[in-house]
């Protein structure tokens, strides 16, 4: 550039002589005379004067010009609003080590090698004034409008919209394609709670929620079919209808199948799936399944507002990542290295909404960076809103060693500690079934009588310690971190669904220890600027279970889990990135059950 | 014209220089880096630092990056395109087409640092900044090619 420049400039310097009437060879004429008196030499210098005027005319007349480019230029820095995003795209499969009729097969279901557009983010930045932000990024699912089903009720076809669903850590849950999978506890609709003696069908966890939009004081009619009566939906197969949502209770609000009285269920709080912790290993890959919604398929990931007046002080509010490890912060399928991410996240809460205090303190070799916050929790529920006012709290400490000898040196901790409550509302109401078992209706319609009640049926205190480190060094980086959860459960009437259900898939977990570390290694040669970097990962994982009630199947209490991973990770510039990646996995004592994941991706930000 | 070519392709050593006003006379190199890494986005005395460096591919761009931030010049960018991808507010130094423009911009605007070869600095535009603890003519100065 700075070359161009120059012959720029000595281009103008040849054209303003030639315009002033010296020719280039009249220049040579004054430059190198032959012979020259006093006078001629006076002239000269003159004449020399003059060029050099010129000449620093032409200059300044070029700085300026420079500038002016530089304003315009320095006119996009200030900028103040910014779009841009990411997008991935996988092709994927996995191969167990066992036959199709195992139960890991038949429980997470066979996945062929498949295509996959995992993710479409756009980020939303605006720096309004100085020392304010505001940033939001929205994921589209994989069908934006959700995907789009149908199913027959009562001879009438009924469209419904079902989009991602969430794991009990907020953390969209992905299609399964042989990732492992874990339930801890919750969610007893297995298709066991049926009483045939009265044929009366209940439906405990997953409720479908009854609204009263009319604000009568009663459930607004479930009528598919236009006949102006209740519509009475086929249960599982078992011959025994009831409406969904309509429940008996006992006297201790737990249900029964005296058909004296039915419930309404009112609004829940939290709905079945945040009853059911389902963790998948990935953070990439959509399914549209389960969570009966109508979002639209979009999910807000992060959105909030900062006010930074200072490096050691700025206050964020709003839906951020949680500040715990370094995984979880880090984002974008372009930056990461490998297409998978550690299993251990799935035990992290993946984001928050609240309130956020964080800052750095430059010490002379060090940098102490801080974050402190206060939110809801990382029930999907509590984005919307909490259903108790325990919040939690958390935070998280890191030294960064400043050196230009690293890249980068730091190490960290994070804490967190949060309350959970699971729990429905009812509504009593006056309700008969009809004879043929088809049909629910209001016994008092004149004066009905309302009696709403909560019960909380699940309590839980958890707390999560992390450490992490990350060195960074000529090419060569190893990160880590490390995780223990203690979970402190507390089921109301958990005898009574013991004994009243089939069987609990669903154990606890009270304690998890969990690492991963990750040594990988930049090639010190590109091609054409394609940089190269292998990657391995390993993972452990620890889990100590106590099986509420486990029959039938084999699953196991304590376990470990072994993760190994390894791959490489071709950037072919920073916007695109291409990665390989081969997982092998042995989980949880299973006997001869191991899952072979085997991806290709590519990675694009614009 | 041979002079300027010669100053503008062999940068031993380059220079920090803010405004004329700006109370700060000394940097150490690691408040350096962070700066340019947008780790540190405030003046001590709390305006927003503006950063300008030179041009992509000029040889006082990669000596600043080498000596002072650690990484390969190519990663430079790659590290602020990261960083921004994760959710942090960054900010990219300017980029200046040369030291003229550079001292200039500085001048106009009390808050921006910048980096110069040390032969074009004109000390009656902008100052020079002390990195850890030294001048650019002494010895120790730490930004320059050994």
């Amino acid at each position: 550039m700075r070359s161009r420049l120059s012959s720029s400039f000595l281009l103008l310097t040849l054209l303003s002589v030639h315009l002033n009437g010296q020719s280039p060879d009249s220049l040579n004429d004054v430059t190198y005379p032959k012979e020259t008196t006093v006078e001629q030499q006076d002239t000269l210098e003159d004449s020399r004067v003059v060029l050099q005027r010129q000449i620093d005319e032409l200059k300044s007349e070029l700085e300026l010009i420079k500038a002016n480019t530089l304003e315009n230029e320095q006119k996009k820095e200030d900028q103040k609003f910014y779009i841009y995003g990411f997008m991935g795209t996988q092709l994927s499969t996995t191969i167990y080590d066992h036959p199709d009729s195992s139960l890991v097969v038949v429980s997470l279901g066979k996945t062929p090698l498949s295509f996959m557009q995992t993710h479409l983010n756009l980020y939303f930045q605006f720096d309004p004034f100085e020392n304010w932000n505001v940033l939001s990024e929205i994921r589209f699912l994989y069908h934006p409008t959700g995907e789009k089903t149908t199913y027959t009720a009562d001879q009438s076809t009924v469209e419904a919209y079902t989009t991602n669903r969430f794991n009990f850590n907020g953390r969209p849950i992905t299609q399964l394609l042989g990732e492992l999978t874990n339930s801890e506890w919750g969610a007893y609709s297995a298709a066991l709670p049926v009483d045939k003696q009265n044929e009366v069908a209940i439906k405990f966890g997953g409720f479908t929620p009854e609204y009263d939009y009319n604000n009568d004081g009663t459930p607004d009619l479930i009528d598919v079919n236009g006949d102006g009566k209740p519509d009475a939906v086929n249960f599982m197969g078992t011959g025994t209808a009831v409406p969904f949502g309509y429940y008996p209770l006992d006297s201790r609000g737990l249900p029964t199948t005296d058909k004296s009285q039915f419930v309404l269920v009112k609004t829940p709080v939290v709905q079945s799936v945040s009853l059911q912790e389902q963790l998948y290993s990935t953070d990439f890959i959509d399914k549209s399944d389960a969570l009966h919604s109508n979002w639209g398929g979009i999910s807000i990931e992060r959105a909030w507002t900062e006010w930074a007046p200072r490096d050691a002080f700025n206050v964020r509010i709003g839906k951020f990542f949680t500040p715990f490890g370094i995984w979880n912060v880090d984002h974008s399928v372009t930056v990461l290295l490998t297409p998978r991410v550690p299993y251990l996240l799935n035990y992290i809460p993946r984001t928050q909404v609240g309130i956020l205090v964080h800052g750095t303190a430059y010490l002379p070799v060090v940098d102490l960076k801080y974050s402190l916050y206060v939110a809801n929790g990382p029930n999907i529920a509590s984005a919307i809103k909490d259903n108790m006012n325990d919040k939690c709290i958390g935070g998280r400490f890191n030294l960064n060693f400043q050196s230009r000898f690293f890249n980068e040196l730091s190490i960290g901790g994070s804490g967190y500690y949060g309350r959970q409550i699971q729990k429905l509302e009812y509504l009593k109401v006056n309700y008969s079934i009809s004879n043929d078992g088809y049909s629910v209706y209001q016994t008092n319609t004149s004066n009905p009588k309302l009696d709403p009640f909560t019960r909380e049926y699940i309590d839980m205190k958890e707390i999560l310690f992390g450490v992490d480190m990350k060195i960074d060094f000529k090419g060569l980086t190893i990160q880590g971190e490390g995780l223990y959860r203690k979970r402190d459960y507390k089921i109301y009437e958990d005898d009574y669904i013991q004994s009243h259900f089939f069987v609990n898939l669903n154990p606890k977990i009270p304690e998890i220890w969990a690492v991963y570390v990750q040594p990988s290694y930049k090639l010190p040669f590109s091609l054409r600027g394609v940089k190269f970097t292998p990657y391995f990962r390993y993972e452990y994982m620890l889990r100590r279970v106590e099986s509420a009630k486990v029959a039938m199947l084999p699953f196991p209490d304590d376990g470990v889990l072994e993760i190994i991973s390894g791959g490489l990770n071709i950037m072919q510039n920073p916007f695109i990135v291409y990665k390989f990646n081969y997982t092998y996995a042995n989980a949880w004592k299973f006997p001869n059950e191991n899952f072979n994941v085997y991806t290709c991706a590519i990675a694009v930000s614009f | 014209m041979v002079l300027v070519l010669s100053v503008t392709t062999n940068a031993q050593q380059v220079c920090i220089i803010v405004n004329k006003n700006n109370p700060v006379s000394s940097l150490s190199l690691n408040d350096l880096r962070r700066i340019y890494l947008s780790m540190r986005s405030n003046w001590n005395y709390g305006k927003k630092i503006i950063t300008t460096i030179p041009p992509i591919g000029t040889q006082e761009r990669n000596l600043f990056i080498v000596c002072v931030i650690g990484f390969k010049p190519e990663d430079f960018i790659t590290y602020f395109d990261k960083e921004k991808m994760k959710g942090n507010i960054v900010t990219k130094p300017i980029s200046l087409n040369s030291d003229l423009a550079i001292q200039r911009f500085i001048q106009k605007n009390p808050d921006a640092i910048g980096i110069i070869n040390t032969s074009s600095y004109d000390s009656t535009s902008v100052k020079v900044l002390k990195i850890n603890g030294f001048l650019p003519n002494e010895e120790k100065y730490p930004i320059r090619k050994r």
